[in-house]
């Protein structure tokens, strides 16, 4: 007798990282978090940060990119082995975002551009948000009018 | 477009026609899938994925093939050409083609463009001169509805004008310092194809007023802007004379060498791949210029075996486009109090000012460019967490303004740069590739170094800082304003067109769109495309009419 096991979980898979698992899916979106916190109720998006970071990292890095992007979430994850604190799930918010702001400031490192491609992506969503356009950016789908000369 | 002012005065004057359109059908509200869609409703927020870019490297370097509207433009993967030097060959392959996705400015022609080459000795003569176009710009200002002012300059001659959006004060700032420090240099309103009041013929469009959504390339549910779906199809479809029929593509005009005139044309199903013929008494051929070249150098036959029309060797030949690479950017300090409310879809324009009334410079001819100022904002993005979360919600205008030009320059014809057919690569429905051969000149490099020099010294005399200079390396044809080889002349020998639009060789066929034209001007040249168009379908008309054709 074999044995066998049926996970009917819901997952969703990005086309360019088939690996990808779902716990790494979601300690991305942590990270996503911890760079730039969601906000649903004050700044609503059509979808969550996370799936929305990894869409645009599956979709709209190139060859190199991505592979530059694999090789520092992987690098980020050493870095808690080595510190040994464990895996990456246990890690305490605090723990995470040390590691986070030690390292999103090196641009050329491996673990650095990882961090900043999440950045670039997660201000992308809350700047595009319905409310911060609107609100911050005087965004207008419609104006129907253009005053040149508006006293501030 | 022009295809469709054919159509139209056609249609409007009794004549059964026939409209052949390559691509698919594009329906003026039914088919603009984005056009109401918010910014935060496209899936990558506007931007286009790696493997769009790595598959379409031609189309993704146009500024409008983006998330929104890409669906209107030729894939490179699926339309090959063949580039001898580099050459962006950006199309739109439907019904309203790049009307659709056009930058929508419309400045006229002056007499200083059609005495061009025979004054500066370049190309050959244009065999019509602006005062013979100047009634049909009235014609077509009045069905298409141009925003502008009356602004009474020579080098840019005014026309039937809807009112203009207001200027901001930087625009109005620099527009004033140039005319204190330049006696024959202008800032203006940039003339564009929009609806800012309304008038019986556009209720009679369906079309409503804009409202500088500048989404404009989705296409517009107001009909705001002018494109061939929302006006020129459906008028001719209302005459019940107009037969449409998308997916056809124009394999090449069929000749009768009893009848020595054209019969028709062979067309290929985009579909099916079956090839069809259709005949007509009268053929005018507006695919948009290199299409226009192809389907002649295509049209072989004994008399012809080197491409309808084609005696004197030179179709294909004396292409031409807009050198757009050069740009300039500034700040300005003067009206920190002061900030813009709303949108419009349009900039304020620099018509040509140099070698205008004589030669002045080492290069000949010259460049127009386009003014643009804005409120510069501030972000800041360090950090991360709840300080980067306050930086954003602190964004702030700075009280300095951005200004910008870019360069509009007018390339020179040559024989040198030109079209032709690949000997043994075809495309999916057995048309051979065509082969561009298409490059700047040293005019070109001359006119950029004075583009910069100019503007350094009106941006500097006008108080701007921080000016910066900018060759962007666009390639030839990213401009998507190439014209020429089926020039309209003086004579058979050295053109292919004479003064209305008619082969020399063929009577029975016409060239409207951006092929006949002779040399290229400054000014975005769709207006005038689209008046020759008018003035020559209605000689063609009147010649059906009297039998002459």
């Amino acid at each position: 007798m074999l044995p066998y096991a049926c996970d009917l979980t819901p997952e969703i898979s990005y086309s360019n990282f088939p690996l990808l698992k779902k716990e790494q899916q979601e300690f991305i979106a942590r990270i996503c978090s911890l760079i730039l916190r969601e906000d649903p109720e004050n700044f609503p998006t059509p979808e969550p940060r996370g799936h929305f970071v990894l869409t645009l990292v599956n979709d709209c890095l190139d060859n190199e990119q991505r592979a530059e992007f694999s090789q520092g979430f992987e690098a980020f994850q050493q870095l808690f082995s080595t510190a040994n604190e464990g895996a990456f799930q246990e890690l305490e918010p605090e723990e995470l975002q040390r590691h986070i702001l030690e390292n999103i400031e090196e641009q050329e490192t491996e673990v650095g551009i990882f961090l900043n491609h999440l950045k670039t992506y997660s201000l992308l969503h809350f700047e595009t948000s319905e409310n911060y356009m609107k609100n911050y950016l005087n965004f207008e789908f419609m104006p129907g009018r253009y005053y040149g000369k508006v006293p501030v | 477009m022009s295809g469709g002012w054919a159509a139209k005065e056609f249609t409007e004057q009794g004549f059964k026609t026939l409209l052949l359109e390559r691509g698919p059908n594009v329906e003026h509200l039914k088919d603009y899938p984005t056009t109401n869609m918010q910014p935060w409703e496209f899936k990558h927020r506007g931007r286009l994925t790696a493997k769009e870019i790595e598959d379409n490297p031609v189309a993704s370097r146009c500024y409008a093939f983006r998330e929104d509207a890409k669906h209107f433009f030729v894939k490179d993967k699926e339309h090959p050409y063949e580039q001898v030097k580099p050459f962006d060959w950006i199309r739109g392959y439907q019904v309203g083609g790049k009307s659709i996705m056009w930058a929508r400015q419309v400045q006229r022609w002056s007499p200083y463009d059609f005495d061009g080459p025979a004054r500066d000795g370049f190309a050959v003569d244009w065999p019509i001169r602006y005062k013979d176009l100047a009634d049909w710009y009235t014609y077509v200002e009045g069905f298409v509805g141009v925003s502008g002012n009356k602004d009474g300059l020579d080098s840019l001659p005014d026309g039937d004008f809807l009112k203009p959006w207001e200027s901001n004060v930087v625009e109005e700032y620099f527009s004033q310092q140039v005319k204190k420090n330049y006696s024959d240099r202008h800032v203006i309103y940039g003339r564009c194809a929009h609806l800012t009041e309304s008038r019986p013929v556009f209720i009679e469009q369906g079309r409503g007023l804009c409202m500088s959504r500048r989404i404009c390339q989705r296409g517009c549910p107001l009909g705001g802007y002018f494109n061939a779906n929302s006006t020129l199809i459906p008028w001719a479809l209302k005459t019940g004379n107009l037969t449409l029929k998308p997916n056809s593509v124009v394999h090449s005009v069929l000749y009768d060498e009893t009848e020595q005139k054209a019969i028709g044309v062979r067309v290929i199903d985009s579909i099916t791949k079956e090839s069809q013929d259709y005949f007509a008494k009268m053929i005018f051929l507006n695919a948009a210029t290199l299409n226009t070249n192809l389907i002649l150098l295509n049209s072989k036959s004994n008399r012809f075996p080197n491409g309808l029309g084609n005696d004197n060797g030179l179709l294909g030949k004396y292409i031409a486009f807009h050198n757009y690479r050069a740009t300039i950017s500034a700040e300005y300090e003067g009206f920190p109090d002061y900030t813009l409310e709303g949108a419009k879809p349009t900039t304020h324009y620099v018509p040509r000012f140099r070698n205008l009334y004589k030669q002045e410079t080492d290069f000949l001819r010259g460049y127009a460019a386009g003014f643009e100022a804005f409120p510069l904002r501030e972000t800041l993005r360090e950090g991360i967490g709840n300080d980067l979360k306050s930086q954003l919600l602190h964004t702030k205008e700075t009280g300095i303004w951005g200004v910008g030009s870019h360069m509009m320059g007018e390339t020179l014809p040559k024989e040198s740069n030109q079209v032709s057919l690949d000997s043994e690569k075809t495309d999916e429905w057995g048309i051979p590739l065509l082969r561009i051969d298409v490059d700047y000149d040293d005019n070109d490099e001359k006119m950029i170094q004075d583009f910069y020099e100019q503007f350094s010294e009106m941006y500097s005399k006008a108080g701007f800082s921080n000016i910066v200079t900018n060759d962007n390396g666009r390639r030839p044809g990213n401009d998507i304003h190439e014209m020429g080889g089926v020039r309209m002349g003086k004579d058979p020998k050295t053109s292919l067109l004479n003064a209305w639009n008619q082969m020399h060789e063929c009577k029975n066929v016409f060239v409207t769109d951006g092929a006949c034209m002779t040399s290229t001007s400054t000014q975005n040249p769709s207006l005038t495309f689209m008046a020759i168009t008018a003035r020559a379908a209605n000689y063609a008309i009147q010649q059906l009419k009297k039998d002459l054709i």
